[in-house]
């Protein structure tokens, strides 16, 4: 069946978070590979978090612009890497 | 007046398409509404060019600029364009051909040019014309408007004059629906401040009531043009907002764990809006799987060639037919500045080079040897069709050793002894023998040398030879082939994946490397792929018929292909049909990974995190459909026998993707049994 590369999530087709999280997982227990550290635990919630979560979360930001101005700015301290 | 603001696209449209019947002109913002970008950030398109920059002035001999330096001095000189202008204007703007000609004149001095200007700006706005995507809904309704006979005007706050903004718009389709695109740069006159809009009227006559602007800043977009009396609207997409939410999250990943900087890279090849179209799943294939494959072996000798002491690099068939389009999409973008070797395509094959290599060393037992490593391969009739030898003359010289025709020389076969074993030996270490086979190759080895010395094989020192795998046997052949000659040059060779099944004689003239596997430096992800090596041959095959052998002509040569028409053709052409989206997609990818590369600064060993991961995920893990559309269907191997493989053989031979789809939709541990437990080098 045709499918568009890039999912309705951003995410890209055939190596959707989902599995790249199962993958994180197995090697944990199994320890068949690294990946040179690997995804990380935090990293990988905040990915599924936004891909999955994400229309929600712009929609409440946007919704509460205001209000929600303190948690952006926490937001933004963590997406900057800071 | 008060401006509107809009929560998607269409509505948006919808509101502007019945308030477009009052107008005569409608204005865009250009970039985040008409344009967007797959980067959620524009200034990272800026340390590409800063890259390129050091680059270009190492070629000339000022090896002391690094790329971070150069986009220092680049902030630097704009942002002493915005104060000096900020003199005379309200806005503070800068125009790019002013500061970035300040710029190159203090990196190249007494060697800048006008043309080192227009290198970089060529440069700068083919990132950038990759890195925009048209929003396909504002595209068919700026048609639209146009052939209403509206006046469509495109305008924008930035640093790029009107000239190179027209180039962008050009380049994304918009080129002949629009009455003219105007910049900030050319007047320093800018929306942010609401000076443009009077300009703008002015200049082109435009009635203020019958004007209608859109846009995504509230201020430059909206409260700006209200103030000015034209309607706004005002483009607040939510979708918009999360898809660059994703792609920042990735480039932060990436600054954090090399795991993510593949991620992040792969997430900036993504197609957008109309590009996104449904495909054929094996398209899809190709592009998300294949490519960065591709693209990670590309840049890995791309890297190596920088060193500068390469004079040409071959891609040999028929694999490096993909390879070297692969190169040819991708290069523009990752080494822009020129000084890289020429390339060229090689037609060569196992098959076609086994009897020349023999033609001057003859035939050493190890290279004998490799004519029973093909499984279907079992006595003399094999072995002489591997080396091109005619059996008749060598007949006698098998009788002195009590060899026959049907003698099996392979463990594999029934009927092999120890005994058929050592009169192979000692009739290969025969001089009669040795003399013979030289003998025979001779006609063959001297075409190919006219063939080699044609493609300017002997005109360099230090010669790249790139190809999928597995064994470095024909850069072996190859390099036996040419031994005698004093003007042979080094070879170097990259492999897909290096198995080294057969122990490769690497000397100072003659290296292998595998790059994404090299069983030297082993790594178990990638290990996995060995287990599909006909898959990725398939896959990067060209269209052609392989080769068969070189022939002498009275003009010089002539290369003999395949031309047998016979079952194992036709079904290599239902073959190449049936991976012909395949291939289009890994092609379409190369621009994009090679686009991605250059934005995100990653080399070829950072991605490779990523890469084991998808080499994990796709070939031991796959899902039972992803086996079911890509696993090829047909594989043709003129070096491999036709006798029958015993069914032990076949059984130790059995991989993943040779299991039936009931094992593997319902076996839940098989992927995992054959990852852990299956031995996969061989």
């Amino acid at each position: 069946m045709r499918r568009p590369i890039t999912t309705r999530r951003f995410d890209i087709s055939g190596a959707e978070m989902p599995r790249v999280a199962k993958h994180a997982l197995i090697s944990r227990f199994a320890k068949y590979e690294d990946f040179s550290g690997g995804p990380g635990f935090r990293n990988l919630a905040t990915a599924f978090a936004v891909h999955y979560g994400g229309g929600l979360l712009v929609w409440i930001f946007s919704r509460f612009e205001r209000r929600s101005a303190g948690w952006m700015a926490v937001l933004r301290r963590h997406f900057s890497g800071r | 007046m008060e401006f509107t603001t809009f929560k998607t696209l269409k509505k948006l449209i919808d509101a502007a398409d019945r308030a477009a019947a009052s107008c005569d002109t409608v204005s865009f913002d250009i970039f985040d509404t008409v344009l967007i970008r797959r980067i959620h950030n524009p200034d990272m398109v800026k340390p590409a060019v800063a890259r390129f920059i050091a680059r270009l002035a190492a070629l000339y001999g000022r090896t002391d600029w690094t790329w971070e330096q150069v986009q220092a001095l680049r902030d630097e000189k704009e942002a002493a364009q915005r104060a000096e202008t900020a003199k005379q204007f309200t806005d503070h703007e800068a125009r790019y051909p002013d500061f970035m000609t300040a710029v190159l004149n203090e990196v190249f001095q007494d060697q800048m040019t006008p043309a080192t200007l227009e290198k970089v700006t060529d440069y700068e706005l083919a990132i950038e014309s990759a890195m925009i995507v048209p929003r396909a809904g504002f595209t068919a309704w700026i048609r639209k408007l146009f052939n209403m006979g509206k006046h469509v005007f495109l305008i924008s706050d930035i640093y790029l004059p009107s000239a190179h903004l027209k180039r962008l718009v050009r380049h994304a389709g918009l080129g002949d629906t629009i009455t003219d695109v105007i910049s900030s740069a050319d007047s320093f006159l800018a929306k942010a401040s609401g000076k443009a809009f009077p300009m703008i009227q002015k200049r082109y006559g435009l009635d203020v009531h019958r004007w209608m602007h859109i846009g995504d800043n509230p201020v430059s977009d909206g409260l700006r043009p209200t103030q000015f009396g034209i309607k706004a609207l005002v483009l607040k997409d939510k979708k918009e907002k999360r898809r660059k939410t994703v792609a920042q999250m990735y480039t932060v990943f990436s600054n954090q764990t090399l795991f993510w900087k593949g991620r992040a890279l792969h997430q900036a090849m993504l197609p957008l809006e109309a590009e996104n179209s449904p495909r054929d799943p094996l398209y899809v294939d190709g592009y998300t799987f294949l490519a960065p494959l591709a693209g990670v072996f590309i840049q890995s000798i791309l890297e190596r060639a920088r060193r500068g002491d390469i004079g040409r690099i071959y891609f040999l068939s028929r694999e490096g037919w993909t390879f070297k389009k692969f190169w040819e999409r991708a290069v523009p973008f990752l080494a822009p500045e020129g000084g890289l070797p020429d390339i060229r395509y090689l037609y060569v094959s196992r098959l076609a080079l086994a009897g020349p290599s023999c033609a001057v060393q003859g035939i050493p037992q190890t290279k004998a040897d490799i004519a029973f490593q093909p499984p279907g391969n079992r006595d003399m009739r094999d072995f002489c069709r591997v080396f091109g030898l005619d059996m008749d003359p060598l007949m006698p010289l098998m009788r002195r050793y009590g060899l026959s025709p049907e003698d099996a020389l392979s463990p594999l076969h029934q009927g092999w002894t120890q005994n058929n074993r050592f009169k192979f030996v000692y009739l290969v270490e025969d001089p009669d023998f040795q003399e013979e086979i030289r003998r025979q190759t001779r006609p063959a080895h001297q075409a190919l040398m006219r063939y080699l010395e044609t493609e300017g094989f002997f005109e360099h020192r230090d010669v790249i030879l790139v190809d999928v795998g597995w064994t470095g046997t024909i850069q072996r052949f190859l390099s036996d082939a040419i031994r005698h000659r004093p003007d042979r040059p080094r070879l170097h060779g990259y492999l897909f994946a290096a198995s080294r099944g057969i122990p490769y004689p690497t000397t100072d003239e003659n290296r292998l490397t595998g790059v994404l596997y090299d069983k030297d430096r082993f790594d178990f992800a990638a290990s996995t792929l060995l287990d599909v090596r006909d898959f990725f041959e398939e896959a990067f095959r060209a269209p052609h018929p392989g080769l068969k052998g070189y022939r002498v002509t009275e003009s010089g040569y002539a290369l003999e292909f395949r031309n047998e028409n016979d079952d194992a053709e036709r079904a290599e052409t239902a073959q190449n049909t049936h991976y012909h989206p395949l291939q289009q997609g890994i092609l379409d990818g190369a621009p994009r990974f090679a686009v991605a590369a250059a934005v995100t600064g990653f080399c070829a060993e950072e991605i490779k995190p990523w890469i084991r991961y998808l080499l994990v995920s796709r070939i031991a893990f796959p899902k039972t459909r992803e086996i079911q559309r890509i696993r090829h269907k047909h594989h043709l191997d003129d070096f491999y026998g036709k006798h029958p493989v015993p069914k032990r053989f076949l059984k130790q031979q059995k991989r993943l993707w040779d299991e039936s789809l009931i094992s593997l939709r319902f076996n839940p541990w098989i992927r995992l049994k054959y990852y852990l437990f299956k031995e996969r080098i061989r």
